[in-house]
């Protein structure tokens, strides 16, 4: 199997960060500035004596100016948890090994981005209806490095259901950091979108990466065609289908995947998370360079 | 449209390939993808087939057959032929007219099966919308329906019908095949895919394009024939020598001869043999009479008839019978008077008398006639009772008038017939005068050479024609022929002259003969369709056929002989009592090869058939590969559309 998961690849996340909202809360010991006050240098405000307030904070060139008390309030800080679910079904890696490999190669890269900004980070592995944590929560590079690559040896197989996974996931974390959900959401079960909806209850910042092949995006096979899903349990499986594969079948693909991908970007607007569909024939670099910019989550 | 190369179409062979691979080929292959999600989903998205969409998923399929199609009907060579008139199925029938199609089995001849074939034949080539054409095959022969279509199916069934009532339109001779077939070659001409049959009795080893319909019967006819009979006078008796044959039967046949008037007596002679004739074979008989220890009996020294004859019951009879005649010789008396017998006249009397002997019965009485004769001796100049007076050097005293007169040299004018003698000159020459039977055969360049005397006379007498004249024009050899007078004057003397060294002068003595004293028929044994000439030595002939009467007044008369038998003529000579009438015969018999009802033929004459010309045939093979190609392109977007 491809891998991404060297040396060279992650020298050049170095000069990237995650840019995680301020409103998330987090840990102290983090580098994310958040929105609330707290013990760093960093000057961030002033704000008006109340009763109870240490005497310490007040700013008395203020007094003196003012004769009024204010205290200056300084940024804080937090550490993150990044959470990463990662999609291990069928259609994630099994007939195309690329595909699982690419999305390794995202969720490393987004667990070494955390690592990097001292954030933590946990790979949440889909399986089933569980998601599975083998290797703890991670921080620090030198754990991230002892658990990645251990990741090249998943094995993505069967059918998963991304949402029930989350919402029995017993620690998802509450409002400080970001899940992100790698899958290429290609299941017709749609409980990931009461996952979303439970991730955002819980203030999670939620990054929904859809991962899709160039043969998933523009299918270029036709004919007549006994399609046989990666998920498929037997050549009977309801999941296959025989389907004669003209041109305009192949329109109707295209209209039907835009509308899919349009439909989540539309749930996921209304939600403010991001969703990004990333091509495995784009190198992870540009996705993560080019579509995570563009939505925020890079900086 | 037509296939020049139809073994090309074994080429649609691979239509079943091609539909064995659409068969056999999976249909569905399968894929393995990651998912089939999305594809479930543009399901939905896929627009409704209208049924004419499901006729284009079989469009790639119906293009590649029908290039396969193309491609076979290119190998087959198509054409379409520019002579595109499609003539209608045309029949030529030909009834072998000839006489052997007389032969019956049962109350119907062969002619009237033939007809009556003819007859379903045509009805049913005009049932089909047809035409024919109909010739009856006799020695001349002719259309009885020409290019009939079946708008004409009742004119045409009166005109067979007319024909098959009786034997009457069959000929008593061979038919005129080449004739026939030139008949057919008309029509052949206008439609060279006509048909032609032949319904006859003969059978044909080689019959080319020509269907022949035989309607000869071998189980049931046959027939015993009397093929030739020839009196042979030997030693002065007559045998008579016969040929007798019997066709598809091996059987003794009794044959019989009757002979009528034997020897100048009305007696009858009756002979008969046996004699069994087998394989087709002719069996020659020779009835003998001048043979007396052969038991021959009586020898037949003359007679005036004869008559062979079978009476088998057969299917075929005209060749049953046969009448000899010529077995009495007619008597031609001839008075030779001279003044002094000439050796060189002498002679030639002699030597007709021999040549003609086959003919007449000669006889020649002499008799001198000079200053020195006796009463006894003028007495026996006969002056009546003799069918040729010849007098030479002679006047007799009063012209007869019961025969030919001869006057040879008369020396003396002759007040009764104009003739005036005026004496002798010599050395003249003789010339031809204008075309007459007595100067027919005489060369001009030999009888211009002999040295002749001549005897001047004043005038032609009235009535006279010049048949040889002197250089000088005067007469030297003249005649008369009228009703009342028969008179030939040689006006030369044989003296002094070089006349008996030419052979031309006893032919004159011989056309004098034969002009006055003519046979009226130069045989007594003819076939079907001779043409015999007829002479008569009376003013009028009459000659009795088997069907008819026939006089004639003009000679020579020309008779064509159309049906077999006995024929007669009678006569009454110039100068002769109704009684002495002269009653002739002769025997006309069929054709000795039509007595085999069975023969074969080798080879039936064909009709010419004129070369087609060569249609001009429109090749479709561009169209076909026209065609061919622009399915292949359209094959070729409808698969780059499926993909």
């Amino acid at each position: 199997m491809k891998t991404f998961i060297n040396d060279e690849f992650f020298s050049r996340l170095e000069t990237l960060a995650l840019n995680l909202k301020k409103e998330l809360a987090g840990y102290f010991g983090g580098k994310h500035l958040v929105k609330t006050y707290g013990q760093t240098v960093e000057f961030a405000d002033y704000r008006e004596y109340q009763l109870g307030d240490d005497i310490r904070r007040i700013d008395w060139n203020l007094y003196s100016r003012f004769e009024k008390f204010f205290l200056k309030l300084f940024t804080d800080e937090r550490q993150m948890h990044t959470q990463i679910f990662l999609d291990c079904s069928g259609s994630m890696g099994k007939e195309n090994p690329d595909k699982a490999a690419y999305a390794i190669g995202v969720a490393a890269a987004l667990g070494f981005l955390s690592v990097h900004n001292m954030d933590k980070v946990s790979f949440n592995l889909v399986k089933g209806e569980r998601a599975e944590n083998p290797y703890g929560t991670i921080v620090g590079k030198t754990s991230f490095f002892r658990v990645i690559s251990d990741l090249n040896n998943l094995t993505f197989d069967d059918e998963v259901n991304v949402g029930e996974a989350i919402l029995k996931c017993p620690n998802t974390g509450t409002n400080d950091g970001l899940t992100v959900i790698i899958s290429d959401f290609l299941s017709e079960t749609d409980t990931w979108k009461k996952a979303v909806d439970y991730l955002k209850y819980k203030r999670r910042q939620v990054l929904l990466l859809q991962i899709l092949t160039p043969e998933e995006i523009d299918p270029i096979y036709n004919g007549r065609l006994d399609l046989i899903d990666s998920e498929a349990t037997s050549l009977t499986d309801s999941k296959n289908l025989r389907i004669r594969i003209t041109r305009s079948m192949q329109r109707a693909y295209e209209e039907a995947l835009k509308d899919f991908t349009e439909d989540i970007k539309q749930f996921c607007r209304t939600r403010e998370v991001d969703f990004v569909t990333l091509s495995t024939e784009k190198s992870i670099e540009k996705g993560l360079f080019g579509e995570l910019f563009k939505v925020g989550i890079m900086e | 449209m037509s296939l020049l190369a139809p073994l090309g179409l074994i080429g649609l062979i691979s239509l079943g390939v091609l539909i064995l691979i659409y068969l056999l080929k999976p249909n569905y292959q399968r894929k393995l993808i990651s998912s089939t999600f999305v594809w479930k989903l543009s399901l939905k998205y896929r627009k409704k087939k209208l049924p004419i969409n499901y006729l284009r998923d079989i469009l790639i399929l119906i293009c590649q057959i029908l290039i396969f199609t193309a491609c076979a009907m290119i190998l087959a060579r198509p054409v379409i032929t520019s002579d595109s008139a499609k003539l209608r199925a045309e029949k030529i029938i030909i009834i072998d007219a000839s006489v052997s199609m007389r032969t019956m089995d049962g109350d119907k001849s062969r002619f009237q099966r033939a007809v009556d074939k003819t007859i379903d034949l045509a009805l049913s080539s005009l049932s089909d919308d047809g035409v024919v054409s109909v010739i009856v095959a006799t020695d001349n022969p002719y259309f009885v329906v020409q290019r009939a279509d079946s708008s004409a199916k009742r004119t045409v069934l009166e005109d067979l019908n007319a024909i098959s009532e009786s034997n009457e339109k069959c000929s008593y001779t061979k038919a005129n095949m080449e004739k026939a077939m030139a008949l057919a070659e008309n029509v052949l001409l206008e439609n060279q895919e006509a048909g032609v049959l032949l319904v006859t009795g003969t059978e044909y080893i080689d019959t080319g394009i020509v269907e022949v319909i035989d309607v000869s019967n071998v189980n049931s006819e046959w027939n015993a024939a009397i093929l030739d009979c020839q009196a042979e006078l030997i030693d002065g008796f007559y045998n008579f020598n016969v040929d007798v044959a019997c066709y598809n039967k091996n059987d003794r046949i009794v044959v019989y001869l009757d002979v009528y008037d034997v020897n100048g007596t009305t007696d009858t002679f009756k002979y008969q043999q046996t004699v069994y004739c087998s394989g087709d074979k002719t069996v020659p008989i020779t009835f003998k009479s001048g043979e007396r220890d052969a038991g021959a009996g009586v020898p037949i020294l003359s007679f005036s008839s004869a008559n062979v004859y079978i009476k088998e019951k057969d299917n075929y009879d005209l060749d049953n019978t046969f009448a000899v005649y010529g077995g009495r010789k007619e008597k031609i008396r001839i008075q030779y008077v001279s003044s002094k017998t000439s050796v060189f006249l002498n002679s030639i009397l002699m030597s007709l008398r021999e040549e003609l002997r086959h003919k007449w019965d000669i006889e020649l009485v002499k008799a001198q006639y000079n200053e020195s004769s006796s009463e006894e001796d003028i007495d026996k100049i006969a002056l009546t009772g003799f069918d040729l007076y010849v007098f030479e050097n002679v006047t007799p005293e009063m012209m007869p008038n019961d025969g030919l007169v001869l006057l040879v040299n008369p020396g003396y004018s002759i007040a009764e017939i104009g003739y005036e003698y005026m004496g002798y000159t010599y050395q003249e020459t003789l010339e031809v005068g204008f075309p007459h039977p007595v100067n027919k055969g005489i060369d001009q360049s030999s009888i211009e050479k002999a040295i002749i005397n001549v005897g001047n006379i004043s005038n032609v007498p009235a009535g006279f024609d010049v048949v040889l004249q002197y250089s000088s024009k005067d007469p030297a050899v003249m005649v008369k022929n009228t009703s009342t007078e028969k008179i030939a004057i040689i006006n030369l003397g044989f003296a002094y002259t070089d006349i008996s060294a030419l052979v031309e002068f006893p032919i004159v003595i011989y056309n004098i003969f034969d002009y006055f004293i003519p046979s009226t028929i130069s045989g007594y044994s003819f076939n079907i369709g001779d043409t015999v000439s007829l002479r008569s030595r009376g003013e009028t002939l009459s000659l009795m056929t088997p069907r008819e009467k026939i006089v004639y007044n003009t000679f020579p008369a020309q008779y064509t002989i159309d049906i077999p038998g006995k024929f007669t003529l009678e006569q009454v000579p110039f100068a002769r009592a109704e009684e002495d009438k002269i009653i002739e015969n002769f025997f006309v018999r069929v054709d000795k090869e039509e007595s085999n009802i069975f023969r074969r033929v080798d080879e039936l004459v064909n009709p010419y058939v004129a070369k087609k010309p060569e249609p001009i045939d429109l090749d479709l093979l561009i169209y076909f590969i026209s065609v061919a190609v622009g399915l292949l392109f359209v094959e070729w977007i409808l698969k780059s559309k499926e993909s």
